[in-house]
């Protein structure tokens, strides 16, 4: 019988799954923006100008375009970890679910860490508390893959 | 009515109703839970200064000393209005000076202890009550609706599961939340190098005892319901009412102005450890003493009566 935890684990697998496909899909919509201002010197017509808004916030059009090119290239990678482990968990298979779990957790801890120290590097006030909270989930995981359900993903 | 009491038995069953909490997925939530609310609340009072020294030393160069401290101390500003109001003062919004004693309540927590950490800590404080009823809720009711613990009394005693699990339930939630606690002052150590080690380490520790102090009496409370309701969603609304009572009636005490007929109402919180939590954080260690002595009443309290509901119910 499934433990109820690997069904939570799945539920939670299945928000992240879509809120990361959200953040991949605004942050190739910003990296587009970014080559066009890049390549043409402005943006889109009636839309505020990038370089003035990034300025305010501290950032550079070249730091900008690293920062949403790591950030898309680690989500499209997660994203399919993420729903491949969600399956994995609800059938409790070992490759599917073990080992795409465990994958998803060392992926997203590597992004997120490769993330901060990239910002930190350039200007350490650009990483803020969210950037750690995009750690809690893939640690968690890679905890309780280990060490709740480790005997649980042997199908 | 205590007796068969066995702290190997105590161990063990707190031992496994951690892992089985872990197991069962409500012990997960409840880690999620205290994480991401738990960084968002340091997130919310943190990032206004990361943000304007971002701005401020825009492209890569270092701004003054001068532009900094201005900045800081804007922030700050903000965080003590709300500290205050958090402690029972006047709104941020409001021209009224708050009383004398909370003034000087919040200087000590503003000017002697580091001002962020200690905004970040009363935010955290207000949510904890909350955060413990979805860890707490389930720690009996679950098993007392599949009559599971018949499983567990020809081996145990009563006394064994409902302290054993109460036991657990405190210590998994203390995990949590000083986990939080530690990366909350690692993360403005490091990163905004604004307060010595010493200081952000020894407020943390400090902090942590007073949650540890507050979390008993909550977690009493919700064994309390747990052990009394036969349906874990009945257990889990009540526990949500119970964490919500402080809050609710601290609101509505403040918002009925000068109706002095509804003021009354405002002392009901102190029926709760609501009323007297903040007071683990004030600067006389007399009304810090008191605070704990009632925290611990209010413990004893919840805990005889929901052993003597649970001592005596069908099982």
């Amino acid at each position: 019988m499934r433990p109820g935890g690997l069904t939570t684990l799945a539920v939670i697998n299945g928000i992240f799954a879509l809120w990361k496909l959200f953040e991949a899909l605004s942050s190739g919509v910003a990296l587009g923006m970014a080559f066009m201002v890049k390549s043409q010197g402005k943006g889109p017509e009636n839309m505020p100008d990038l370089e003035e808004m990034l300025e305010q916030s501290g950032m550079t059009l070249d730091l900008y375009m690293i920062n949403s090119g790591i950030v898309l290239g680690v989500n499209l990678l997660i994203v399919p970890l993420l729903i491949c482990s969600l399956i994995g968990y609800l059938k409790q298979k070992r490759v599917l679910g073990k080992w795409m779990g465990n994958l998803y957790g060392l992926v997203a801890t590597a992004g997120g860490i490769a993330v901060i120290y990239f910002l930190y590097q350039h200007n350490n006030n650009l990483v803020n508390m969210f950037h750690v909270m995009g750690l809690v989930y893939p640690l968690l995981t890679l905890f309780v893959l280990n060490i709740s359900f480790r005997k649980d993903l042997v199908r | 009515m205590m007796s068969g009491l066995n702290l190997k038995h105590l161990i063990l069953i707190g031992t496994s109703s951690n892992r089985n909490s872990i197991r069962s997925g409500a012990g997960i939530v409840v880690i999620l839970l205290t994480f991401f609310v738990g960084l968002m609340m340091a997130g919310a009072i943190l990032t206004p200064i990361e943000m304007g020294k971002a701005v401020i030393g825009n492209g890569g160069a270092k701004p003054s000393p001068e532009e900094e401290e201005k900045m800081v101390n804007t922030v700050v500003d903000g965080v003590r209005s709300l500290v205050i109001w958090l402690m029972g003062g006047e709104s941020p919004f409001s021209d009224k000076k708050s009383p004398e004693p909370l003034e000087k309540w919040a200087d000590y927590l503003m000017k002697d202890r580091p001002a962020l950490l200690s905004g970040v800590l009363l935010l955290l404080f207000t949510v904890l009550p909350t955060i413990f009823a979805v860890g707490s809720f389930n720690q009996t009711t679950g098993d007392i609706a599949t009559r599971g613990l018949r499983y567990l009394l020809p081996r145990t005693e009563r006394v064994n599961l409902y302290f054993g699990r109460f036991l657990g339930t405190t210590v998994y939630s203390l995990i949590s939340i000083s986990i939080l606690v530690v990366i909350v002052v690692f993360y403005i150590g490091l990163k905004l190098k604004m307060y010595a080690w010493g200081e952000l380490i020894s407020w943390g520790v400090w902090a942590l005892a007073a949650y540890a102090i507050v979390s008993l009496p909550y977690i009493a409370f919700y064994s309390w319901m747990s052990g009394m309701m036969s349906s874990s969603f009945a257990a889990f609304i009540t526990c949500l009412l119970g964490a919500l009572y402080g809050p609710t009636l601290s609101l509505f005490s403040r918002f009925s102005g000068n109706l002095e007929m509804l003021q009354f109402v405002g002392y009901l919180k102190y029926l709760s450890p609501w009323g007297i939590q903040a007071y683990l954080f004030h600067h006389d260690i007399k009304m810090v003493i008191m605070a704990t002595s009632l925290c611990l009443f209010y413990t004893g309290m919840f805990l005889f009566l929901g052993y003597r509901r649970f001592a005596t119910r069908d099982l």
